[in-house]
């Protein structure tokens, strides 16, 4: 092999390395039962001065309940949520390829007002994936513009909950939303 | 009678304490993943101490099933399906009995249907037709096979299971409590709206007050030309619905064949016109 071509293989070999590496590094990253630090409650979400609303406010002493504990709500049900998304989602040609799952999880507070948006996606085969960031964005902006929420409730008390919707994506089409 | 019952209070301690323990596994990476298991249980679900207690339990046994199950619980409820579906697979692939599990929560969760049902159709033929229950114990696994085939559009094959499930469960008078709703809606779709209403007289015999129930006699009522009687099921399920409140409700996630006030207030709306 001559002088160039070791070079060319070294190079091809030291990427190939360098991107085993990169894999393998975040495969290992991804396995939660490798996890050294877990919040004090799976799911918390953090405030985050980059993108949540500083006058957002909660209104208990930080602790946030989970959504199916005190019955978070919306007006009209995951009937009206549906009909709220499905109606406003505005499907482009770009979006053709997305199939998928899109998880919104965000903060109801005592007021029924929403913040703290985080957004998971995955693909058909529960792979992390990064879709289009303007179908990202539309999403969430749509979840956004729901605001008829029921907080949750215990003993006549209202509380902040955490709550989320996933949407099922075929082929850039809205299939399904639960909650 | 008075012994029996004795019997079986003596008894229950002996039980309680035969779920934990652990010492009945004879290697020690079992013993401890089972003991570790059992202390992360005793905290607040898919809380810090919990979950590192059942990484510690993953670490004595990685294969460890119950602690994979039990940790990736809380991901599912609050949303990370990505971190429950890679708990969940390791589970399944230490043990197919927690195809039960992904399979159900595939069909509750996430409507995958096609990957639900390819779960529990693994577990049917394991079990030789006989998959168990779903986690909430609400149904027979048949009954959710058949609400994935029917999901996915395959209504005959659909109907197959439940008659399968339903038949099977009569002749042990186990039918379960939605099961001839279901069967009647999947009949509905198929335009049998005899055979629809049929099976859901017998629902309103297995639960006399599921206003549910009764909205969906009166769409089978209205397709037959009956509106006198579709009109009385719809007041009936309006009825049920807003003074006794039994209707198919689950605090986790929208039910199949759900019905909402708005539903029958809209039908009730039409006969006013």
């Amino acid at each position: 092999m001559k002088l160039a071509g070791i070079k060319h293989h070294f190079k091809k070999t030291g990427n190939l390395i360098l991107f085993l590496l990169v894999v393998s590094i975040s495969i290992k990253a991804q396995d939660v039962t490798k996890t050294t630090k877990f919040p004090q409650q799976v799911g918390d979400i953090t405030f985050d001065p980059k993108t949540d609303r500083a006058n957002f406010e909660l209104c208990g002493n930080g602790f946030i309940n989970q959504y199916y504990g005190l019955k978070t709500t919306y007006q009209g049900g995951t009937k009206a949520i549906k009909k709220h998304l499905t109606s406003n989602y505005k499907y482009k040609t770009a979006y053709k390829n997305i199939t998928g799952y899109v998880t919104i999880r965000f903060v109801v507070n005592c007021k029924g007002q929403t913040d703290r948006f985080r957004v998971f996606q995955l693909d058909e085969n529960y792979q992390k994936v990064k879709y289009d960031i303007s179908f990202i964005s539309h999403l969430t902006a749509l979840c956004k513009s729901l605001n008829k929420w029921i907080p949750g409730k215990y003993n006549n008390q209202v509380y902040d909950t955490y709550y989320y919707l996933n949407l099922k994506m075929v082929k850039g089409q809205i299939k399904e939303i639960t909650p | 009678m008075k012994q029996i019952l004795l019997i079986v209070l003596c008894s229950l301690p002996c039980l309680i304490m035969a779920q934990t323990n652990c010492s009945l596994f004879k290697d020690e990476a079992h013993k401890s993943a089972c003991e570790l298991y059992w202390k992360a249980i005793e905290y607040n679900q898919g809380s810090r101490e919990s979950q590192e207690l059942f990484v510690q339990s993953l670490k004595a046994c990685p294969t460890y099933g119950p602690s994979l199950h039990e940790m990736s619980v809380p991901y599912l409820k609050r949303g990370d399906f990505f971190n429950w579906k890679q708990l969940m697979d390791r589970a399944v692939a230490a043990d197919p009995i927690w195809l039960s599990d992904r399979g159900w929560c595939l069909f509750k969760f996430l409507r995958d249907y096609k990957n639900s049902f390819a779960d529990l159709k693994r577990l049917y033929d394991i079990n030789k037709g006989q998959p168990g229950y779903s986690g909430d114990g609400d149904y027979n696994l048949r009954i959710i096979m058949a609400l994935n085939q029917r999901a996915m559009g395959n209504l005959k094959a659909s109907l197959a299971y439940f008659n399968e499930c339903i038949t099977d469960h009569e002749k042990k008078e186990w039918v379960g409590l939605f099961d001839y709703l279901h069967l009647g809606v999947t009949r509905m779709m198929l335009k049998d709206y005899k055979g629809a209403i049929a099976d859901l007289n017998r629902e309103t015999k297995k639960y006399e007050k599921l206003a549910d129930t009764y909205y969906y006699l009166g769409l089978c009522y209205k397709k037959l030309g009956q509106d006198q009687k579709a009109y009385t099921n719809f007041t009936q399920a309006k009825e049920l619905f807003t003074k006794t409140g039994y209707y198919r409700n689950d605090p986790y996630c929208e039910v199949p064949d759900q019905v909402y006030l708005s539903d029958i207030e809209d039908e009730l709306k039409k006969f006013k016109n």
